[in-house]
């Protein structure tokens, strides 16, 4: 999720909320207060009334008084004793021709000896219109409050967060193979400058590292051939002697072949850590179908002293962007590995299409469990001259290209496909 | 035959050169750029053998300045960085060959006759062991004059073979030569023997000597002794 997006979630929930709680309780703020004004302005008929009353006796004959809306004069025989009382009710309006609400005030009084129940009815109309408007305003102002802030919040995040996205852009850039020194736009606020700097320090001891190791391999690799051909040599001298007993030219032989191992060795594991290192960053454009076939024509006689059947099943002709090397010792790796676990007048199938590519070949058993396999130095079998990296290596490679690859066995055949 | 070998590494000149001497070669050593440069300057050597990595420089720098001279020296590098980048760049300013660290002394020797072949190039030279004759030319092997029909490794073989002849060659040293690294050695040594007995039975057909004597555990030697 976005910065943004994520920010712009939290101010409207935060947002919806507020606005909800202020617009309810504003609303019934409002209302009681109008309901209060109301209630005064009723009373105070009242009061004006009873004055009217004592004061002018042909009122009684006249019921259209400029007071309340509607009053009602009913005389009693004895003193009703009713307590003033404001109730609300419904009545029917002609002139707007439908029921309304009505308050009413009820009370009793004493006039020149007789008693009177009185009531006053005020249309509450008017009142209901001006909380309608004024709730209406309530909600304008929220809705108008809230997109302020929405879009406000937007305009200032983008201008904000700039110098880290545009830090982002350059980090991403940012490549240790080639590593140019990262030059960040200046910017007014510490967190981004101090952020800022510590990647620039951070980078620079990347790249810094990174030369170490390549350094280190490269320099390792050269120190360890050198005792290594030294060795190799020196039993080469030694064996055109003919004093050697057989028990000791076994002995040296075995010592010369350690050696061709090792040097197997360190040469499979500087290519892990040269593709570790992403140091096979140039790319060619690789056809397969031509590649395989030639792949395949190279181990010929390493085939055909085997007496093992191969079989193309060529749907497609994919190419591939790879560096030449990594090709080579992905597919040669495949190959060979196909050749060396298969069984006397085996098979070995090739198959491409443009979205995968299945090596199939007949074998003995794993006795490596499946998700092992890849790994580094599992070995099936006791085949002592293997350096139980070709297939990590192969695994690597796979990765790097964000290829994927799967084994299965099916029917006593092994297959391995890489999918592009 | 006059080779001069540069290489900062006693122990590793010391074999290379007890190995090619009991060839027939006559080696001088030199074990920095300096004396290099001086030495390839002063003298016309058949094959120069050069480490790329000297005490005061790159052994590059002796290449460049052999191929100013226009001598006809022929360059085999030797390297223990096994770099694309170095194999390519050492070839391209005019070396013949590259060997990688460690090599195999049969290899060097192999590698050093094939480069003073070619530089002195004639199409009637062949190399002859007794009745056998290998045309590196036409790449053609007649035994008693009648040519026999070998296939490309049988070819490398036995040409391997009689570069190195009356030589203790380890069969990984052969295995190595006829498949360079991609096979593992148990592997190859399958084939090796399939590629021998049939190499064998060849010549013997053509009434051919056997020549190749199995060298116990350790591999093989072509003599007629």
């Amino acid at each position: 999720m976005k910065l943004l997006s994520l920010s712009n979630r939290y101010y409207f929930v935060g947002l919806l909320i507020i606005s909800l709680i202020a617009g309810i309780t504003s609303y019934f703020v409002i209302k009681s207060i109008i309901n209060n004004e109301f209630n005064d302005k009723l009373f105070a008929e009242k009061e004006e009334l009873i004055e009217e009353l004592h004061q002018h006796d042909d009122i009684l004959n006249s019921y259209n008084l400029n007071i309340g809306d509607n009053i009602a004069i009913q005389k009693a025989n004895s003193d009703p004793q009713i307590k003033t009382f404001v109730r609300d009710t419904v009545l029917y309006d002609k002139y707007e021709k439908k029921e309304l609400n009505y308050r009413q005030i009820t009370f009793s009084d004493k006039v020149k000896d007789d008693f009177y129940i009185l009531t006053i009815t005020k249309s509450l109309l008017s009142t209901e219109d001006l909380i309608q408007g004024v709730t209406e305003i309530i909600a304008i102002i929220t809705l108008l409050f809230f997109s302020t802030m929405l879009v406000l919040s937007n305009i200032i995040s983008k201008k904000i967060w700039k110098p880290f996205y545009a830090t982002l852009e350059d980090i991403k850039k940012f490549n240790v193979k080639k590593p140019n020194p990262l030059t960040f736009n200046k910017t007014k606020i510490i967190e981004f400058r101090e952020l800022n700097s510590t990647l620039k320090l951070m980078t620079n001891q990347v790249s810094e590292d990174y030369r170490n190791l390549k350094e280190y391999t490269e320099n390792t690799s050269h120190e360890i051939q050198t005792p290594l051909a030294i060795i190799k040599n020196k039993i080469e001298v030694l064996i055109q002697d003919s004093g050697f007993s057989e028990k000791q030219l076994t002995s040296l032989n075995q010592v010369y072949e350690a050696t061709s191992r090792l040097s197997r060795l360190k040469d499979n594991l500087s290519l892990l850590s040269k593709i570790d290192n992403n140091q096979f960053i140039e790319v060619t454009e690789l056809r397969l179908s031509p590649y395989l076939k030639a792949r395949i024509e190279n181990v010929e006689e390493l085939i055909s002293i085997k007496n093992i059947q191969t079989s193309f099943r060529f749907e497609g002709d994919p190419i591939l962007s790879i560096h030449e090397t990594m090709a080579y010792v992905l597919f040669n790796n495949l190959i060979i590995n196909a050749i060396r676990h298969n069984v006397e007048n085996g098979k070995l199938e090739l198959i491409l299409t443009n979205t995968y590519f299945r090596i199939k070949n007949t074998g003995k058993p794993l006795n490596v469990s499946e998700k092992e396999l890849f790994e580094r130095f599992k070995k099936s079998g006791n085949h002592s001259e293997s350096s139980g990296l070709g297939l990590s290596l192969v695994q690597r490679i796979v990765r790097y290209y964000g290829f994927s690859i799967t084994y299965k066995n099916i029917d006593s055949w092994h297959n391995i496909t890489i999918t592009f | 035959m006059k080779l001069l070998i540069v290489e900062d590494e006693f122990l590793l000149a010391d074999s290379i050169i007890n190995y090619l001497e009991r060839e027939g070669y006559y080696c001088e050593l030199v074990d920095n750029l300096a004396d290099a440069k001086q030495k390839s300057w002063d003298h016309e050597y058949d094959c120069l053998i050069i480490d790329i990595n000297l005490p005061d420089g790159s052994g590059l720098d002796i290449i460049t300045q052999v191929k100013e001279m226009k001598s006809k020296s022929g360059i085999i590098i030797v390297s223990a960085r096994n770099a694309i980048e170095d194999k390519i760049s050492g070839l391209d300013i005019g070396a013949d060959d590259y060997l990688t660290k460690p090599f195999n002394l049969a290899e060097l020797n192999a590698r050093i006759k094939a480069v003073i072949r070619r530089r002195n190039f004639d199409a009637q030279n062949v190399i002859t062991f007794n009745e056998i004759t290998v045309s590196p030319y036409e790449q053609s092997v007649k035994v008693h004059n009648k040519t026999i029909k070998l296939t490309k490794k049988e070819y490398d073989l036995i040409l391997y073979f009689i570069s190195n002849k009356n030589r203790v060659i380890p069969k990984g040293a052969i295995a190595e030569h006829l498949w360079g690294d991609e096979m593992g050695m148990a592997d190859s040594y399958d084939f090796l023997y399939s590629h021998l007995k049939n190499l064998r039975k060849k010549i013997c057909d053509f009434g051919g000597n056997d020549y190749i004597q199995t060298v116990y555990s350790v591999g093989y030697k072509f003599c007629d002794q």
